[in-house]
């Protein structure tokens, strides 16, 4: 609101403008607040998930080269399965490959408790939810059981673990909004061979009552679906299908990235990846827009990542870009090219992504918003995904 | 040498002295002191008994002489050799040991050659005993099973030096901290790793078709090729009149079998074995969220082996045929692949024929491996892997030759089909003082043509020098080894490295630069009471290392920047009168430089070693044997305690009779022995590969009975 001020005097006149201005300077300025942080500040920090050889997380500054490193598996295998973040709790599973475990971290005290959820379940991806209660919850997506595992505490050490059955044929992540879970439903033989069996569903089960809704999500495919919900919007990707029983690999359909209106309960948008891409993965990033990991082809799976706009899912593509590159162009301070995955933005609109070397050392690297490589950082070893930390 | 000698003449323990008139002979190589069996004995000038010509079944003759006689000895592959014993000072119950030259061998070679005599109780100092340069260590098959040993793989565990690595029955073996693969394995110089995987699983070789087992530490590029980077097992094979009956926990069944037969001018021999294990041991899980005690399912292995050869005046052949069932348990914690089986299926064929004073070599090799998943029958998958080769050697006047050719091949479920096509040219030369045992130079070079490696010069230099003696109470020898190695990608790898997974670069061969060592061995006494040391510094430099880097989505080989190996090997031992002790240790640091992290190589223990204790009379023995390995890493990460396998210490302990000396014993014509074993006696949980938990503490009873040679 802006006030009205009648004054007869020119003088008086125009003190009554600079006071009107300084008043609207002064309420912009309490208004900026309000909304908090448009500022884009840069991240507290980088969490790299070293998947395999040494399983752990590695901690990184937004400056230097110091890095830590929280071990996450001290006796036991552990395969990288799903990999969340959320304020400052870490998720990540082992698969049916790697004794079926649930694997649960606290930042800020560098701690980690395993849980081991069903033998032979095979989980994917897990989530913190909120019980009925408002108590916390950790769900887990178990492929080969159909079913999602809601596990919780109950004092010191006892965990107790419910579970929701029939949730699919191969339920893959999931994710809570409007006092319903959402299942999101790969629709493929994960208990034999991950060999999919039809497009990728999303199935809403209410915490009451028994009626549950299933969106189908036509021509979305891939064995490894995951979900990312952004107010009441849910976009759901899928690395697409492939068969893998001959080389050279074939590939049957590219991933692709379905938006959906979670109260409308309906498909608005659905994005196809590029022609013979294969993987694809999304991150919403701390700039807004979402990124997408992926491999460039089934010949030499290089890494690629584009840059989605929300509304439209349209790609952002890179200003050097030549008209048919839709990933974004990434360059070192020399101008070579360079390829990452993993990738996720900072509020500042700096890419970070991950690199694998000989040895499967890695890397972390960061791009200027015009995709020229300003920092690298070891990160110890077999990274396979990362996270920012806002 | 003398330690080696020595160990190669404790053979035929439990025979029993030959009457007065007899000799015995036996019959070694002249390189690699490696018993031969099959020569052919002609008498000069009387008939020997039972005829002008007696072909040996075994390495060991006993020949009825009369005062006079000459022997000549010959053997396919093998330059023939008069041996006259009236020159040999014997006394009742002596065994003359007859050193044969292959085809090969140089003038030098010849000069140097003598034979050699020991008693059936000890044994006298040889002087053509030539490592060049090497550490090795031999152990004749009658010894181990006094010592309880009843499989290769129990074998095995008693040879110094050497580390075994097993996770689902099948049996490798490291040497000086090599991976697997870096070990060649041969049976009568026939190569058995394969070209799919590197590896050769002795377990497939029946322990009663063997004579003796030798490991050699470090590279030997000219003699072995591609593949010996970390050192060599060698097998040789006998003829012998022997079976075999073994129980023990777990379900362990074994029985073996050899016979051989002289006819139609050849000796014809066959060895075959079965064995049966439920392996349901319990161990505790401490891979799950809290250890819990568990029993180990699945793992059960059936297994049956066949060897079969034909060693004649110019041909030799040798058949080895096994197959095996097992049951493909996943690591601790993993539940889902319990009904999984692995078929593995391996034949080898191998011709020798000497012409013209050369030798020619050819061989097959065939390895099926299948995997059957009951539950994911679309898991299930096949690979076949071929082998050829063929090799030609001979000598010319000091200069030995070798010229090769082979092919490998692979077919697998998928549409895989790799072929590879390879040669090589190779030539040595050795000198030695003409004071025997003076000193000794051994020199080599090798190319290896491997298609889609390009060409790999190798290189190798092995001295000795006698640097003090006392006559032949004491010897200090002083020995040093200079040689390369290479090892081309295995079909596995390149499968593994293709572009299904993230890493897409193709693989360079893995080149040793380097591998040196040097030291001194000691050796006094002789009979029955002497005593060796002996000390090495090695260092090893391998480039472009291919290494497994484990994991679920990034899994495959990669060629790592540079190993480097640097250790200290030693070993000791000491016989006096009934009681025989023997100690060995390694101490190695193996890191691999890349990307800046410096990586201790998995499962290269910083120290290992091993010790026995033996006791024996006339009928007795018992055996303990104790072997420990420090901490070793099991990923290939920066060294990290949490990602260790846990140091261990095994004891076993084996009693053994020998009932021919009962005074009862109805069969004068056979040995028997009776073993029992306690393994692992202090029940230690261990775990040779993370996550493959090994028995606890198991028993096992044998009973063996041999034809005793006439």
């Amino acid at each position: 609101m802006i006030p009205q001020v009648r004054v007869r005097t020119p003088v008086l006149r125009r003190i009554a403008a600079y006071t009107s201005a300084a008043l609207l300077a002064a309420l912009a300025a309490c208004g900026d607040d309000g909304i908090s942080n448009t500022t884009p500040q840069p991240p507290r920090g980088i969490i790299v998930l070293d998947g395999f050889i040494q399983p752990g997380l590695t901690f990184l500054g937004d400056t230097g080269s110091a890095r830590s490193k929280l071990t996450l598996a001290p006796t036991t295998e552990f395969d990288a399965g799903g990999f969340t973040l959320l304020r400052d709790t870490v998720l990540a599973v082992s698969s049916r490959g790697a004794g079926d475990l649930l694997y649960v971290t606290d930042v800020r005290t560098s701690s980690t408790r395993r849980i081991q959820l069903p033998a032979r379940s095979n989980p994917s991806r897990a989530r913190l939810l909120s019980g009925t209660g408002g108590q916390t919850l950790i769900g887990a997506a178990l492929r080969d059981s159909s079913s999602v595992a809601l596990v919780s505490f109950a004092g010191a050490g006892i965990v107790t673990s419910t579970r929701i059955t029939n949730a699919g044929t191969c339920p893959t992540d999931l994710f809570q909004f409007d006092n319903a879970t959402w299942i999101v439903d790969a629709n493929a033989n994960c208990k034999v061979n991950y060999a999919v069996q039809g497009d990728v569903r999303l199935i809403r089960v209410p915490n009451t009552g028994t009626t549950r809704d299933t969106i189908l999500l036509p021509g979305l495919r891939g064995s490894g679906a995951s979900a990312l919900v952004d107010g009441d919007v849910a976009y759901i990707s899928a690395g697409g299908d492939a068969s893998f029983a001959a080389f050279p690999y074939t590939l049957i359909s590219t991933g692709g990235m379905t938006k959906v209106d979670l109260r409308g309960k309906r498909v608005l948008l659905t994005k196809r990846m590029p022609a013979n891409t294969y993987g694809a993965g999304v991150k919403l990033g701390l700039d807004g827009f979402l990124y997408v990991s992926l491999y460039q082809d089934l010949a030499s799976f290089t890494n690629r990542i584009i840059k989605v706009r929300p509304a439209d899912l349209s790609f952002v593509t890179s200003a050097s870009a030549s008209a048919s590159a839709d990933w974004l162009v990434l360059t070192s301070a020399t101008g070579s090219a360079v390829t990452c995955g993993s990738g996720q933005a900072d509020a500042l609109g700096r890419l970070h992504c991950i690199q694998n070397g000989t040895g499967s050392v890695t890397s972390l690297l960061v791009f200027s918003p015009a995709g020229t490589e300003v920092r690298r950082v070891a990160a110890n070893q077999g990274g396979v995904d990362m996270a920012i930390r806002p | 040498m003398t330690v080696l000698l020595l160990l190669l003449l404790r053979v035929v323990p439990y025979a029993s002295q030959p009457p007065h008139e007899s000799v015995t002979i036996c019959v070694a190589d002249a390189r690699t002191r490696a018993p031969l069996i099959g020569a052919e004995f002609t008498s000069r000038p009387a008939p020997l008994s039972g005829g002008a010509r007696r072909r040996s079944a075994g390495a060991c003759a006993r020949l009825h002489t009369v005062h006079g006689d000459s022997v000549q000895v010959a053997r396919t592959g093998y330059l023939p050799r008069v041996v006259a014993l009236a020159s040999t000072p014997r006394r009742a119950g002596d065994t003359t040991w007859v050193s044969l030259l292959a085809l090969d061998a140089t003038r030098a070679e010849r000069l140097a050659a003598v034979q050699v005599t020991a008693t059936a109780n000890g044994v006298e100092t040889a002087s053509d005993g030539r490592t060049a340069g090497r550490t090795t260590a031999t152990l004749q098959i009658a010894d181990a099973r006094i010592a309880g040993a009843s499989t290769v793989n129990a074998v095995l565990a008693l040879m110094p030096y050497t580390n075994l690595r097993s996770s689902r029955g099948e049996t490798g073996l490291s040497l000086r901290g090599a991976r697997r693969e870096q070990v060649a394995i041969t049976l009568d110089g026939m190569p058995l790793n394969d070209p799919a995987t590197g590896m050769a699983d002795v377990s497939d070789i029946p322990l009663a078709g063997l004579q003796s087992v030798s490991v050699a530490l470090g590279a030997d590029p000219v003699r072995h090729g591609a593949g010996a980077a970390g050192g060599v097992l060698a097998l040789t094979t006998s003829a012998q009149r022997v079976a075999s009956v073994r129980t023990g926990a777990f379900g362990q069944r074994s029985m073996e079998g050899a016979w051989h037969v002289a006819a139609a001018g050849a000796l014809w021999h066959a060895s075959a074995a079965r064995r049966d294990a439920s392996n349901d041991f319990a161990f505790v899980n401490d891979a799950g969220v809290a250890p819990q005690r568990e029993r180990r399912i699945n793992n059960d292995e059936q297994r049956t082996t066949l060897s079969l050869g034909v060693i004649g005046s110019r041909v030799q052949l040798s058949v080895l045929g096994s197959t095996s069932d097992r049951g493909m348990v996943g690591p601790a914690n993993v539940r889902s692949y319990d009904a999984d089986r692995a078929f593995t299926d391996r034949l080898l064929v191998r011709v020798q024929t000497a012409m013209h004073g050369t030798t020619f070599v050819s061989g097959i090799r065939r390895l099926q491996l299948r995997y059957v998943d009951p539950t994911r029958p679309a898991l299930d998958s096949r690979a076949v892997s071929w082998a050829a080769d063929a090799e030609w050697r001979g000598a010319m006047h000091d200069l030995v030759w070798r010229l090769g050719i082979g092919a490998d091949r692979l077919t697998a479920t998928g549409g895989i089909t790799q072929r590879r096509r390879r040669g090589f040219a190779g030539v040595q030369r050795a000198w030695s003082a003409r004071t025997a045992g003076l000193w000794s130079i051994d020199l080599g070079a090798r190319a290896d043509l491997v298609e889609g490696s390009g060409l790999l010069p190798t290189a190798s230099l092995g001295l000795e020098h006698r640097v003090a003696h006392a006559g032949e109470q004491w010897q200090v020898v002083a020995f040093g080894r200079a040689a390369q190695a290479v090892r081309v990608p295995t079909l596995y790898d390149l499968y593994f490295s293709s572009p299904q997974r993230l890493s897409v670069t193709a693989l360079l061969p893995e080149r040793v630069d380097l591998d040196v060592s040097s030291g001194l061995r000691l050796f006094s006494g002789a009979a029955r009471h002497r005593a060796s040391i002996e000390g090495a510094l090695v260092a090893r430099n391998t480039r472009n290392a291919i290494v497994w880097f484990p994991g679920n989505f990034g899994w495959s080989p990669a060629n790592v920047g540079v190993e480097r190996l640097r250790g200290i090997e030693s070993r000791a031992e000491i016989s006096s009168g009934i009681a025989h002790v023997s100690a060995w240790v390694t101490a190695y640091n193996a890191v691999l430089s890349t990307g800046g992290l410096r990586i201790p190589t998995p499962y290269v223990s910083r120290l290992s070693g091993g010790a026995q204790l033996q006791l024996h009379t006339r009928a007795q023995h018992a055996t303990v044997v104790w072997r420990g390995m420090g901490a070793r890493p099991y990923t290939a990460g920066p060294r990290n305690p949490d990602f260790e396998l846990a140091a261990m210490s095994l004891v076993d302990i084996t009693v053994a009779q020998q009932l021919r000396a009962l005074p009862y014993w109805p069969w004068p014509r056979f040995d028997a022995l009776v073993a029992f074993s306690l393994e692992n006696a202090a029940n230690a949980s261990w775990q040779s590969v993370r996550g493959f938990p090994s028995p606890g503490r198991a028993w096992a009873m044998s009973f063996t009975l041999q034809q005793s040679p006439r």
